[in-house]
């Protein structure tokens, strides 16, 4: 097996606020392999995109403060690279794409010179002529119409859609192995959430990168991600093939999620909720955090945390009632 | 809104103010004047003539002339030069100085900021003529230090200003991304954070313009400001004080041109606000 480009392992990360201290990672693994595309997800507030944040190390610290752990990527420590090795690093070996795409632009430049600027960044010796070449093709590659007239048009006068095309182009513009995209179509409308979709897998595929996708939409990840990591309250429930979860999903806050999902195909009359609300991450229950909501909790579900284990090769969850200890 | 760009978007709304465009109009007759003072003055504003001294407005001295027979007018085209020079020279150090500060305070935060904001604070805490006064009977009464004294004391308020501003744009998006996207801090700062808040750095200078002028014209009243005969309209007016009862037409256009000025670039400041705040959208 070809060692994983990103690796994870045991990421605490806490906020130090003035109510309290929020835990909103707790022990933290997963990794990333060349060319595969990861799903996040879980609901609002689950600790996604802190996980993001961490890789890129775009928490602000303090208050954010990285307990332990280590990201490894591509055989390299993130977490004690000095701030401006990390800067080299953004953007040309990783890159994001952001929730937002209308507050993610600078309001004052035209789109064109923004990816330009992205290129210029880590190739300060570009001349003019191949830089504006390559903004060109960017535009062309991530499918922006009539690209010679949108590299001179500012922000303000593009739709969502295109303004996270320009997105997209800036992350790709210096061929980054990994692809953070967080959330990349929440903020649009599903006519276009399609076509995003679409144009990160395609170029996922051309360029042979890596992506980390971010969502809450389970649609999204079955349709896009090659294995899929489920976070609860800071933590990871389960990490499997996406075929295998969705077919055989072990942890219950899984089987929850998926239950609650409205089908076509059948009639399934009220849709199933999880009960309970999410634990305060300021002040967390001992043993399991999805206990109190959880159909299947054993005594000992109130007393220990549960790890992390595998189930079945490639198929790991974090609960007492799966690997029966 | 198609391809129309932001500059010409505020040009437009400041030409549909009257206000702003009667204010727009005093400042630049004001920079005409300054500009082309010798050409447009009679007579040479220092040239005494004490046979004349008090004379009445005449075709000759609309204005008429002072006790040394000066002929007003000019003394009032000259004096416009040194005023624009004390409000230029003294607003740039307020801008570039205070700007600086407070968009390194506001940008990295902190012990820093904390830093800079105290010492602002301490020179905020100072009557603001009275610090200006404090600098200038320390270095001596002279152009240079009347430019430096006021430009001083204007320093916490363009950090402020350029203080709040940051801290409201760094927070948005597209500086996230720009960090995620490699950029170093300098540029960060400079091409991302200050053209998003520059805004209220511009109004701000505008009306900062005004109080400059009344600032100068008040030192030059009470004798620190521009030095005699050097025509500044605050010294001018000072002097005029002393015959007040039996020669008032003398006090009258000094305080006049200050008074116009003044309005000028307050209204300006004023329509600028009005057309640059991003929700009065059309």
């Amino acid at each position: 097996m070809t060692p994983p480009l990103l690796s994870v392992s045991n990421l605490t990360v806490h906020f130090h606020t003035e109510a309290g201290v929020v835990r909103a990672l707790e022990d933290i693994s997963f990794s990333i392999a060349p060319g595969e595309i990861l799903g996040l997800v879980g609901e609002t507030g689950c600790g996604k995109s802190v996980t993001a944040s961490c890789v890129m190390r775009l928490i602000p610290t303090p208050p954010g403060r990285i307990v332990s752990g280590e990201i490894l990527f591509d055989g390299r420590d993130i977490l004690s690279m000095s701030d401006e090795e990390v800067r080299l690093m953004r953007g040309r070996d990783m890159a994001m794409i952001f929730q937002d795409p209308m507050s993610s632009l600078n309001p004052v430049f035209t789109t064109g010179f923004q990816v330009g600027e992205a290129i210029v960044t880590h190739e300060p010796s570009i001349a003019r002529e191949p830089l504006r070449a390559r903004v060109l093709d960017l535009f062309r590659k991530v499918n922006i119409a009539d690209p010679e007239t949108s590299v001179n048009r500012y922000p303000h006068m593009m739709s969502g859609g295109m303004k996270q095309r320009v997105m997209i182009a800036m992350a790709l513009s210096c061929g980054p192995k990994l692809l953070i995209a967080d959330e990349p179509t929440t903020a649009l409308d599903v006519s276009i959430q399609a076509q995003i979709l679409t144009l990160i897998r395609r170029l996922q595929r051309e360029e042979g990168s890596s992506v980390l996708l971010i969502s809450h939409d389970l649609g999204v990840i079955a349709s896009m991600a090659d294995r899929v990591t489920v976070m609860y309250a800071g933590s990871i429930a389960e990490t499997a093939r996406v075929r295998d979860l969705f077919d055989d999903p072990q942890h219950p806050y899984t089987r929850g999620l998926l239950g609650a999902i409205p089908r076509l195909d059948r009639d399934q009359g009220r849709l199933a909720v999880i009960p309970g609300t999410l634990p305060n991450l300021m002040n967390l229950p001992q043993g399991c955090k999805f206990r109190e909501r959880c159909a299947e909790a054993l005594p000992v579900c109130a007393e220990k945390r549960p790890a992390l284990a595998e189930i079945r090769p490639g198929h790991e969850a974090a609960c007492h009632a799966r690997t029966g200890r | 809104m198609a391809d129309r760009s932001q500059g010409s978007l505020v040009a437009r709304r400041i030409l549909r103010n009257p206000i702003a465009v009667a204010g727009l109009a005093i400042i630049l007759g004001y920079l005409f004047i300054a500009a082309f003072a010798p050409h447009i003055a009679p007579f040479d504003p220092t040239a005494q003539d004490l046979s004349r001294s008090f004379a009445p407005i005449s075709a000759g001295n609309p204005m008429g002339c002072d006790e040394f027979g000066r002929d007003i007018l000019s003394r009032i085209i000259f004096g416009a030069r040194t005023s624009l020079i004390i409000q230029f020279f003294s607003v740039c150090i307020a801008l570039v100085i205070g700007v600086f500060l407070g968009a390194l305070g506001g940008y990295f935060g902190g012990r820093l900021d904390e830093a800079i904001m105290r010492v602002m604070d301490v020179l905020l805490a100072f009557p603001g003529i009275l610090l200006a006064l404090a600098i200038v009977a320390m270095l001596g009464p002279d152009l240079r230090n009347l430019i430096i004294a006021i430009g001083v004391y204007s320093i916490p308020q363009f950090a402020r200003i350029t203080r709040g501003s940051v801290i409201s744009v760094r927070q948005n998006d597209y500086v996230t991304a720009a960090r995620a996207i490699g950029e170093n801090q300098s540029s960060i700062i400079l091409r991302y954070v200050l053209p998003n808040a520059i805004s209220p750095i511009i109004i701000q200078t505008t009306l900062r313009m005004a109080t400059v002028l009344l600032t100068a014209a008040g030192l030059g009243f009470l004798g620190l400001g521009v030095q005699p005969p050097e025509p500044e309209w605050g010294t001018m007016l000072s002097n005029a004080r002393m015959y007040l009862r039996s020669a008032p037409m003398v006090a009258v256009f000094p305080g006049l041109s200050i008074m116009l000025v003044v309005l000028g670039f307050n209204f300006f400041g004023d329509g600028l606000q009005d057309a640059l705040n991003p929700r009065l959208k059309e």
